[in-house]
């Protein structure tokens, strides 16, 4: 009989091939940019409407894209984040992900 | 346009004449640029191995990722500018399907406009509104794009230039495209 999980380089190599360690990572962010393009309205649904925040939580973050030029609109793991700023280029908000500070 | 309005199920937006003419030429001239019309063989498959293939199989240089087009660049952002090799790679898994959600958008509302009234009405559906305000909002990019509007002081400039300049129609209309979008806002 074998142990499970007896091997650690066996898990390893499977954690790697899984990328188990980027589904674990939550140390990634959605910064959105400001530009002078989008309305300020247009900016607070989409983030009402797309992350399902509050609309005093949405208008706080428009308006810390719009005063200094940027905002972490969200958190969590690479995957996630990828989506997230996926869905912003839909929106067509000027979003990047980055490494959280 | 005279406004917006709630309805039952959506939103009513009354056009004055031209103006259901001049959004469709537009959004036509959207999906010519985003590459919508030359593209359609794979777009309609259902096949993900096809459009897989549709998507790597073309040479990089053709694609819109390398574009110069400054209105290319901003409906398709940089994702992660510090690192320009996972930039790319981002852009080669989004960029297809990107690329067909942009023109489906574009598409649902050329057909609301089809059914516009005699009187300049335009009924839009509940589940219609987020492509109406993403597609108005991918022609502002673009009309900005074509202006130069690229921060503040040069979105003063394109909101002050001289009647016989050719970008001061450009700016009306991005201007009303505005008016529009500020509208639909108000009346969800």
């Amino acid at each position: 009989m074998t142990a499970s999980g007896s091997d650690s380089r066996g898990n390893t190599a499977l954690a790697e091939q899984l990328g188990a360690e980027s589904l674990t990572d939550a140390g990634w962010v959605t910064v959105v940019w400001d530009d002078p393009v989008n309305l300020m309205s247009y900016v607070t649904h989409v983030f009402s409407s797309y992350f399902g925040y509050h609309r005093e939580k949405a208008e706080k973050l428009m308006l810390q894209v719009h005063n200094e030029g940027k905002s972490v609109v969200s958190q969590g793991t690479r995957e996630a984040m990828e989506r997230d700023v996926n869905a912003m280029h839909e929106f067509g908000l000027w979003a990047t992900l980055d490494r959280a500070e | 346009m005279r406004g917006c309005e709630r309805t039952a199920d959506g939103v009513l937006v009354r056009f004055d004449d031209p103006e259901p003419g001049l959004l469709g030429d537009l959004i036509g001239q959207l999906i010519a640029l985003i590459g919508g019309e030359t593209r359609t063989v794979g777009t309609n498959s259902k096949d993900p191995f096809e459009r897989w293939e549709r998507d790597f199989s073309s040479d990089p240089e053709d694609e819109l990722f390398e574009d110069d087009d400054p209105a290319v660049r901003r409906l398709f952002p940089n994702a992660i500018p510090h690192d320009p090799e996972k930039s790319d790679e981002f852009r080669r898994f989004t960029m297809g399907a990107q690329r067909d959600t942009k023109v489906a958008d574009a598409k649902i509302v050329l057909e609301d406009l089809a059914g516009v009234t005699r009187g300049g009405s335009c009924q839009i559906a509940d589940e219609n509104l987020s492509a109406w305000l993403k597609t108005l909002n991918a022609l502002r990019l673009t009309l900005a794009a074509r202006q130069g509007i690229t921060d503040e002081l040069s979105a003063q400039e394109a909101a002050e230039r001289p009647d016989h300049d050719p970008r001061a129609g450009l700016f009306l209309v991005y201007s009303w495209l505005g008016w529009v979008q500020e509208s639909l806002l108000e009346a969800l």
